[in-house]
């Protein structure tokens, strides 16, 4: 049974608006040619990008300054926890590789052994209407990361565009409840199929990853790199904080902030001592991190493939490609051993 | 660049340098990087054109400490942030051979770059080889930070902070920089916490603040920070304001004469007390 | 509050001059605002300017430095790097939009209590005449 309903484009317009009574819906706006997620005013036009959103949805659930508690002179400076709050809020126009970070976040946040309060609360409070890309950006890999550009795995409802208007599904209760609308119409088409290149950025394995941890190769891999701290900043999958007191005037907060591996002071200790003061150090950091740590933790590589490491570095350099460079290295590496292998069994 | 190419290519081979930093050409994409050039490759990739933007002068310090004898692509601009450099002993000359090109200007984003509007050198006051024509020294004109000069303060203030609030404190400028080395930068201090580590508008102030004024007299405006800033903060104003005012007050044009000590780290005792005051009145 | 519209001026003092200069004020019983807070380090040449950004992000509405007269420099020399910072930091203050007023760099010696008391009432009256202008620079996170 098709389970797709289709809606025009001036009528998401209306159901869109429709949705900001009751719920805080938030959409991508293009701002200077760059897409980014805001709050959906309603005389805005609505309009959706074809491919990934430049900067990533992690602020909406692991904001970048988040106070978790407050104290103040009166009450003799002991610790308020700050009450999560917010009205429920939905999110249109996410693509599988938000969703895929999401998910990766509720791994750290929510199933580890310490479940943060503040994150699920965010996440309780949030219904996602996913998009499915029309078409791979130029850094876009996800193919090469276990999703499709049109996958709709973690979604409440998505949508796909189509030329005269958007095809719609619901696939959890709470986002059929949303969809529940009088501009859906039933309709016999599904959005097209299409064969997604892949390929570009393959990985080895984690365990594979893990065996280079002592090889020269970050040394050449952080001639170049600036180590600033930015990728970080854009991954949907970074959750590194750090957690500061700021005060002013006998009141103050207690807050958590994005911190970055990739900076110098992340790993500086009391005392002086810096596990990682290296660049080369702080690179194979993040590198394994994110092709292996990730893995032996949480089970899943915390790569999406979504490329905005790549649109945001300074250099633009890509990081997707300093995987697949390891890759290779790796591979080389093996050649080098069976080979010497066999030479010795002939010796 | 046929020349230079030749002479780089005789360096490597007769072992006057183990390594040379230059722009190497993506012949798939087009891009240009920094990279490092060995003796046992071609350099057939490496390209000196509007499109190489990078200062390499920040690559140096790790590189000599590597090898013993580096080779270094100069622009104007890079040529006198090497300069910097050498003042403040960060890199020993002796272990560089600089190969300065007269640069014709650098595009970025389709378009000259800002900086090269103001450049003072188009070749490196420092050079052992030289390429291309060299031309005239002139006086950078700064006329973006004197239109901001003519506003009022309030509105002076709403220009920047509208900047500063969208600050995300990577601290990516402060990688690139050649001059910004310090072992623990005054933003990653815990004690005393002068800035606070959240990117928020006071924080971003006092950091952007800091920033600039540790850069006075220092900063030979190759505007690196502010093309890799991922916000697009115009971080290149506070430079050249600065720059101006060094000029303004002692006579000094970072970077542009060789072995010229920063202004900040001497002392003049006939300094006019003039210079304390405010200078809209 | 009738106080709170009072300006605030954090003083930078060194010890051997201006702050003496200070003390003499006190016990000639000069009469000066009671605006002034005052810092005392052990000579201007240790005034970073990043004492002066903070004054003024932490919503200080003046900052006023001083050392002891060039050439009397209990260092020899502070005083002197003293003058080309602070030079510069003002530069770049007024560039991002603090009102020139806001500041007040001067030299007073141990014996000028006087001079410090003059100074002092002076620039509190500069300050009350730009209180309808806005306070740049001044935070406003946690500040209500």
């Amino acid at each position: 049974m098709n389970k797709w309903y289709k809606m025009k484009h001036a009528d998401m317009q209306k159901f869109v608006s429709a949705l900001t009574e009751k719920w805080e819906v938030w959409v991508p706006y293009r701002i200077d040619g760059k897409w980014e997620f805001g709050i959906y005013d309603t005389g805005r036009d609505l309009d959706f990008p074809e491919s990934v959103i430049h900067v990533s949805l992690k602020n909406l659930f692991f904001p970048k300054r988040r106070p978790i508690a407050t104290y103040d002179e009166n009450s003799k400076w002991s610790l308020k926890p700050v009450e999560p709050e917010g009205k429920p809020r939905i999110v249109i126009g996410l693509h599988p590789c938000d969703v895929a970070g999401i998910e990766y976040m509720d791994k750290v946040f929510l199933q580890s052994e310490h479940k943060d309060v503040m994150y699920a609360s965010e996440r309780k409070r949030t219904v996602l209407i996913g998009m499915l890309c029309s078409e791979m950006a130029d850094n876009c890999h996800c193919t090469d990361r276990g999703l499709t550009p049109d996958a709709t795995r973690g979604m409440d409802a998505a949508f796909a565009r189509i030329t005269d208007g958007y095809l719609l599904k619901g696939l959890t209760d709470k986002g059929k409840q949303v969809l529940r609308s009088e501009y859906l119409k039933k309709v016999d088409e599904v959005p097209d199929k299409k064969d997604w290149p892949a390929g570009r950025y393959v990985i080895a394995s984690p365990e594979e990853f893990m065996e280079m941890y002592d090889d020269k190769i970050w040394h050449e891999m952080s001639d170049i790199c600036l180590t600033c701290g930015i990728c970080t900043y854009a991954c949907p999958t970074c959750v590194c904080f750090l957690v500061t007191d700021e005060n002013f005037k006998g009141k103050g907060e207690r807050v958590t902030v994005w911190d970055s591996c990739q900076l110098q002071s992340y790993s500086r200790m009391a005392g002086g001592h810096n596990t990682r003061k290296t660049p080369a150090s702080r690179v194979r950091n993040r590198t394994l991190d994110k092709f292996a740590y990730s893995h032996l933790r949480y089970g899943q590589i915390s790569c999406t493939g979504c490329g905005r490491c790549v649109m945001v570095c300074p250099l633009k350099r890509s990081f997707p490609q300093l995987g697949a460079r390891l890759t290779e290295r790796i591979k080389d590496k093996k050649k080098g051993k069976s080979k010497s292998g066999a030479r010795s069994k002939e010796a | 660049m046929k020349e230079m190419r030749k002479k780089i290519e005789e360096l490597l081979k007769n072992g006057e340098i183990d390594v040379a930093l230059g722009y190497r050409e993506n012949p798939a994409t087009g891009e240009v990087k920094a990279d490092v050039f060995r003796k046992d490759e071609t350099l057939d990739d490496m390209v000196f054109d509007e499109r190489c933007v990078q200062n390499l002068v920040n690559y140096l310090p790790t590189l000599v400490a590597r090898y013993k004898k580096v080779g270094i692509v100069l622009k104007g601009c890079d040529g006198r942030s090497l300069v910097t450099q050498l003042v403040e002993h960060r890199i020993n000359k002796s272990q560089i051979v600089a190969l300065g090109i007269g640069c014709e200007g650098v595009r970025l984003d389709g378009k000259e770059a800002d900086k090269c509007g103001d450049c003072a050198t188009n070749m490196t006051p420092i050079v052992d080889y030289e390429f291309g024509e060299k031309k005239q020294k002139k006086d950078p004109v700064f006329s973006k930070v004197k239109e901001i000069e003519r506003m009022s303060p309030a509105e002076r203030w709403k220009f920047f902070a509208d900047y500063f609030a969208r600050c995300e404190r990577c601290y990516a400028c402060r990688q690139i920089c050649p001059s910004c080395y310090c072992e623990i930068c005054v933003a990653d201090q815990q004690e005393p916490k002068w800035i606070e580590p959240s990117a928020k508008l006071s924080a971003n102030t006092m950091w952007h603040l800091i920033r600039a004024y540790h850069l006075a007299g220092r900063c030979a405006d190759c505007g690196e920070c502010e093309r890799v800033c991922p916000q697009e903060i115009p971080m290149r104003l506070l430079n050249n304001a600065l720059e101006k005012a060094v000029h303004e007050l002692f006579g000094v044009r970072p970077g542009t004469v060789p072995e010229e000590v920063p202004p900040l780290v001497v002392l003049n005792k006939e300094d006019p007390d003039t210079i304390l005051e405010g200078k809209n009145e | 509050m009738q106080v709170e519209k009072e300006p605030k001026i954090l003083a930078i003092l060194c010890k051997w001059c201006s702050y003496a200069g200070a003390d003499l004020a006190g016990t000639s019983r000069f009469i000066y605002p009671a605006n002034v807070r005052i810092v005392q380090v052990p000579c201007s040449g240790r005034v970073d300017p990043i004492m002066i950004f903070k004054a003024f992000v932490e919503g200080y509405d003046g900052v006023m430095v001083s050392g002891c007269h060039p050439g009397d420099c209990h260092y020899g020399t502070g005083n002197y790097h003293a003058r080309r910072r602070i030079a510069v930091a003002r530069r770049l203050l007024e560039f991002v939009g603090v009102h020139p007023d806001r500041m007040h760099f001067t030299w007073i010696s141990a014996a000028e209590g006087k001079k410090f008391a003059d100074v002092c009432s002076r620039f509190t009256d500069e300050l009350k005449a730009l209180s309808g202008t806005e306070k740049t620079l001044a935070r406003k996170e946690l500040a209500t």
